[in-house]
């Protein structure tokens, strides 16, 4: 496989560069029959890497060409494979080629089509370039490249004001967090001396933890960015202005995971820098419990899906801070599927609502689209932690981890935390399915006729559904099934910050984590012994854990009937008893309010002073100034051109005096 | 010169000196077929005749390639300073034909062409001369020649007042400094013994080890003469009157060719006088050149803002272009000096390197405003106003011309002017200012220049174009504009490398014979 590895990202480049040099003119309506048989050709390979890593367990790499080679700082292009890149590889090629698929449906009949199928394949390029990097330089490269896919793609309609503002929103805020990376690896290799992952993680123990921590925090200020994380996170709901396979694929599935992927990549540099750690799990439980308290009132059907995601993320990054890196990955694998399937679900009931978004004018579209309703049952059935669908294994599995958390203020707390999520998850979720599919129409039946999207739709919804409902049995047992096993080589033990790592994060102990890491550094027979913590999480505890979360998620769900099925609580005297925090809730905390004044308006207002006074007025003004002045002396001395050729003859005279005077003056030995 | 016994003098090689005895048969034949043809053939059979005879003598001058050997009693030197001088004085020779042949023979009242090409041939062999001249006077002699024939080719268009007023502020003028110089020389005779340049630089030298002569007024006054008397003929300020107004009077043509040869004939002079005769003295005479080409580039630039005649915008900028080359001449004074050799000095070939492409572009601009002399517009700034839109190939040749002169990459503007700021930068703290002052001053010349192309591009047309056809000029003028454009890069360090010849010229000086002295 070493020698195909390039195949994997380069087909879709090839997909790309056919089909925007082409597509205008040539190719047109078949474009997406160069971009989809390309992904599908990297998903068959990327399955065959798979195989390998599973049989071998050795990581695999292929070495391209060295990009920058300058002294002592050189970066290549290599891509390398371990059974993290594996899965990613999967999650990317599989929810590509089912977008692909889907947006054939779609997009039929756009006037872009060409420069969708364009884009899109662009986009599976650079995600998969940046899973296969193998050093963080070029990592860094297609983390932007897949920003810029971004901006492109939720531009798509760049007629659309709201479009381009969105498009420009999720640019300019990413920037924030892309500083924060790229200052981290700037110090990474002021530190390191490397950029290259593995010769980067095998220093890191020689490393203070002040510095570890500064870096950690760097790159976690990237992945809130690029993964939606508070306080970056407030583009992603206005991201949705793309359209909806977009959605599904970047901004539900992979792109926004980047930044989960990146930290779980970098754990190593975090394990060492446990308050980094703590900082990640607070800021991921903080922002899963905002969005879904937003999810819960929101209107739109595509928002309420999106502050799912943002919620989701959150657990992901909670799982992060907690060191569960394989319940993050896991649950990063099944929500890619449950959540591009809700949004592709959402985009079939708008397709068929013919553009119209708001559930509260939808309602029993049940019987209209049963595919969709049934898909999209099982995907919010995975989304809210119901027994046995996928999202219930992964979330269960990271409620357990935060619960065992090393630090007790911590795992406890957030526990609670992410157990009050999950109520909201499935509350959310089942008013979305119960005001979209079910009750009587609130549309405007005699003119709207919703109807089952075609065929390209509908499959991919089947297909997602099939891993919704059962990947989640890939990990079973909890914490010790096929998955953790497949994934244990890369965070297993690698390097000599492994025990600390289990030390501080697994064991059932009172030790706040930072004294925790500090032992784990110096003593290490004694974390040796608790290392086996690990395994020690009893059978008991899981069950406990897993009936906790399932009564949550079920209340939740039962509210969610209550309140809109069966009429007993009216959501809208609930709003009213509650007016301030339910509109506190429906202006996303504001905020894109408290943002607007706190940074845009002083930069407009600095961007006007630098514009009207410095540039303008001092810049402008000396330039000018000296423009005139050169005018002013050009007009003067024009008159020495008096056209008398006495004046001339004088002024040769006059010069030669002059010089003369001056020489004598100066150089003879007429006056010494 | 001291000689005490003819007899034994070599007899005067003729050979060496093809290249000016071509030119010196053109003139003669041009005075014959002028006399003898009849009329109406003379625009075609003299024009022919003057394009083969500057190619052949073109051609010829690779027989004085690399032989750096002196003839006619060291009056006469074939040295490789002289033939890269020669090399752009006879291109611009020729170039001045393809342009100037329809002007002479269509515009302001049909001139006599056949006198034209005489007094330019008579006036080309002159510059030729000062180029490989080897003495004081036969410096002398060549410019006097040079000029003569100038002041006559700039009363040309007589028909026109302002045509003999220019000629004759220039004549004028120009005698003055004649006579300037003439007494420099002779006080520079009276100084050393001799009128031979590299006497001169053997007799400072050896003045300079016994510190006998240096620092004497006589031979400082002699130097400030010379430097007034070339100053002018190069028209570096305040010696530069004359100019505009003899521009703005000639005959376009005329004005471009004025341009450039009679300032690459001082310029030659200067550096014939200045670096191989004074070369010993080069402290007293760099910084007073360094100040001279300060002023000289301010005020040209400074002044060439607020003109609207398009010639005499050319003339002031001329004038800047010549304050731009002494810088090459004043850094190069740091290492001059009889001994010198064929070290990195860089200040020189800069300067030959700099007279080439500004004839190139010089005589593009000028070619361009003949050109649109055709075709009935004026020469003021409002005539230009939207060339661009009624003849789109005049506008841009002349676009690339004015981009060349403002010193703009690709162009051989661009290169020549980064050869003389590499050369200026690298001989120190005096170098380091003209650097400077050149930078800053060709931003302040990027005005006037872009304000033509600006009314060109940007201004509403305000006449209709005359029909006409002129195929010798726009071949003229397309081939210089290609060869500003190409000049950038394809052929800049070729001739750079046979500019940076020139410190062949005084390799001779060992074979002095003892006796001259």
């Amino acid at each position: 496989m070493e020698q195909y590895l390039y195949l994997i990202p380069l087909l879709p480049l090839l997909a790309f560069v056919v089909n925007i040099f082409l597509g205008r003119s040539i190719i047109r309506d078949k474009a997406a029959w160069i971009a989809a048989p390309a992904v599908f050709v990297s998903w068959l390979l990327s399955l065959a890497v798979l195989r390998q890593l599973y049989q071998t367990g050795e990581p695999i790499s292929q070495h391209l060409f060295r990009w920058i080679p300058s002294g002592d700082f050189n970066v290549d292009v290599t891509l390398y494979a371990d059974q993290l890149t594996a899965t990613m590889l999967i999650v990317v090629t599989t929810v590509g080629f089912l977008v692909h698929v889907y947006s054939t449906g779609y997009m039929k009949g756009d006037p872009g089509y060409y420069r969708f199928f364009s884009y899109l394949p662009l986009f599976v390029f650079s995600m998969l370039m940046l899973v296969l990097a193998d050093n963080y330089l070029l990592l860094f490269v297609f983390w932007e490249a897949v920003g810029l896919c971004s901006y492109l793609l939720i531009s798509f309609w760049f007629r659309r004001r709201a479009a381009g503002n969105a498009a420009k929103k999720a640019f300019i805020v990413n920037r924030v967090g892309d500083l924060g990376f790229g200052l981290g690896i700037m110090w990474m290799f002021w530190v390191f001396g490397t950029v290259n992952f593995q010769e980067v993680f095998a220093q890191v123990p020689e490393i203070a933890v002040g510095t570890l921590t500064g870096i950690a925090l760097l790159l976690f200020l990237g992945a809130c960015g690029k993964s939606a994380q508070f306080p970056l996170h407030v583009w992603l709901p206005d991201a949705m202005e793309g359209p909806t396979p977009v959605s599904a694929l970047i901004h539900a599935a992979t792109m926004v995971t980047a930044g989960i992927y990146m930290v779980a990549r970098s754990h190593v540099i975090f394990q060492a820098a446990p308050n980094a750690l703590a900082v990640v799990a607070i800021i991921g439980a903080f922002t899963a419990f905002m969005a879904a308290t937003i999810g819960m009132v929101q209107n739109d059907i595509k928002r309420v899906v999106a502050y799912s995601t943002l919620s989701q993320l959150g657990y992901m990054a909670l799982a992060l801070g907690v060191g569960a890196w394989i319940p993050a990955i896991f649950h990063l694998m099944t929500h890619a599927f449950f959540k591009a399937l809700l949004f592709l679900g959402a985009g079939s009931v708008i397709h068929g609502m013919h553009e119209e978004q708001n559930i509260q004018k939808m309602g029993g579209l049940r019987k209209y689209m049963p595919i969709t309703f049934w898909t999209f049952l099982i995907a919010s059935l995975a989304n809210a932690g119901i027994v046995p669908f996928a999202g219930f294994w992964s979330k269960d599995s990271i409620i357990l981890s935060t619960w065992v958390a090393g630090n007790p203020v911590i795992g406890k707390v957030l526990t609670v935390v992410a157990l009050i999520t999950a109520f909201f998850s499935a509350f959310y979720m089942f008013r979305l399915v119960f005001l979209t599919f079910t009750g009587k129409p609130r549309f405007d039946v005699e003119h709207v006729h919703p109807h089952e999207s075609p065929p390209a739709m509908t499959i991919p919804l089947i297909l997602l559904a099939i891993p919704s409902i059962f990947i989640g049995f890939l990990d079973f047992p909890p914490e010790a099934g096929p998955f953790t096993k497949f994934l244990e080589p890369v965070f297993g033990s690698e390097g000599e910050a492994a025990p600390a790592e289990v030390a501080s994060l697994y064991t059932v102990s009172d030790q706040p984590v930072a004294v925790a890491y500090e032992e784990g550094a110096t003593g290490e027979g004694e974390h040796a012994a608790e290392a086996g913590g690990h395994h020690n999480i009893s059978t008991a505890l899981k069950i406990q854990v897993a009936v906790v979360s399932t009564i949550a998620a079920l209340s939740g769900l039962i509210l969610a009937w209550l309140m809109y099925v069966k009429g007993a609580i009216s959501p809208i005297k609930m709003g009213a008893r509650f007016p301030g925090l339910y509109s506190f809730f429906y202006d996303k905390w504001r905020w894109d309010e408290a943002y607007n004044a706190a940074f845009v308006q002083p930069c407009k207002n600095l961007a006007m002073f630098l514009w009207q006074i410095v540039d303008v007025r001092i810049i402008d003004g000396t330039v000018n100034g000296i423009a005139h002045g050169f005018g002013a002396v050009s007009q003067r001395l024009r008159h020495v051109q008096t056209g008398l050729v006495a004046n001339y003859a004088l002024a040769i005279a006059l010069g030669m005096v002059v010089l003369i005077g001056v020489y004598f003056g100066l150089y003879s030995n007429l006056f010494r | 010169m001291i000689v005490d016994d003819l007899s034994v003098l070599p007899l005067p090689d003729w050979s060496l000196m093809l290249p000016q005895l071509v030119v010196f048969g053109l003139a003669i034949l041009l005075l014959a077929g002028d006399a003898f043809l009849p009329k109406s053939s003379h625009y075609k059979v003299l024009t022919t005749l003057s394009i083969v005879g500057y190619g052949l003598a073109m051609a010829a001058l690779w027989t004085q390639d690399g032989k750096n050997a002196p003839t006619f009693w060291w009056l006469f030197r074939a040295d490789g300073l002289g033939v890269f001088l020669s090399l752009v004085i006879l291109l611009a020779s020729l170039i001045t034909v393809f342009v100037s042949a329809s002007y002479v023979d269509r515009l302001e009242g049909r001139m006599p062409i056949g006198e034209f090409y005489v007094l330019l041939a008579f006036s080309t062999l002159g510059a030729l001369l000062v180029a490989s001249a080897g003495d004081l006077v036969m410096i002398f002699v060549g410019i006097e020649l040079a000029s003569l024939s100038t002041y006559v080719l700039t009363a040309f268009a007589k028909r026109r007042e302002t045509a003999v007023e220019g000629a004759m502020k220039y004549f004028l003028l120009g005698i003055f400094a004649s006579a300037i110089l003439v007494y420099g020389m002779a006080w520079i005779y009276g100084a050393t013994g001799s009128t031979n340049l590299d006497v001169i630089s053997y007799a400072l030298a050896n003045a300079n080890a016994s510190s006998s002569i240096l620092g004497e007024p006589s031979l400082l006054l002699a130097l400030l003469l010379v430097v007034v008397g070339l100053g002018f003929k190069m028209a570096a300020v305040p010696f530069h009157f004359w100019t505009p107004d003899a521009y703005d009077g000639a005959a376009t043509p005329v004005s471009g060719w004025m341009s450039v040869v009679p300032k690459a004939a001082a310029f030659a002079a200067t550096l014939r006088i200045l670096v191989q005769a004074l070369g010993p003295m080069a402290d007293d005479w760099m910084n007073l050149i360094a100040v001279l080409a300060l002023v000289t580039m301010a005020f040209g630039n400074i002044v060439a803002l607020s003109q609207r005649n398009v010639k005499r915008m050319l003339a002031y900028s001329s004038i800047a272009h010549t304050g731009y080359m002494m810088v090459g001449l004043a850094v190069a004074g740091g290492i001059a000096g009889f001994n010198m050799d064929a070290t990195g000095d860089e200040g020189i070939s800069s300067l030959l390197f700099y007279l080439f492409a500004y004839a190139i572009m010089n005589l593009g601009a000028f070619a361009v405003i003949g050109w649109v002399q055709h075709r009935g517009r004026g020469i003021m700034l409002d005539d230009y106003a939207g060339l661009a839109s009624t003849e789109p190939l005049a506008a841009a040749a002349m676009t690339v011309f004015l981009v060349s002169l403002m010193g703009i990459p690709p162009t051989i503007g661009f290169y020549a002017k980064y050869r003389l700021i590499l050369a200026a930068i690298q001989a120190g703290n005096v170098g380091l200012i003209l650097a400077i002052g050149i930078v800053l001053l060709s931003a302040v010349s990027a005005y006037y220049y872009l304000r033509l192309v600006a009314t060109m591009y940007f201004s509403e047309p305000s006449q209709t174009p005359r029909e006409t056809k002129t195929p010798l000029l726009n071949v003229g003028i397309a081939g210089l504009a290609i060869a500003t454009i190409l000049g950038g890069f394809l052929f800049a360090v070729p001739v750079y490398n046979l500019a940076d010849r020139w410190s062949r010229a005084l390799e001779i000086f060992a074979h002095i014979p003892g006796r001259f002295f």
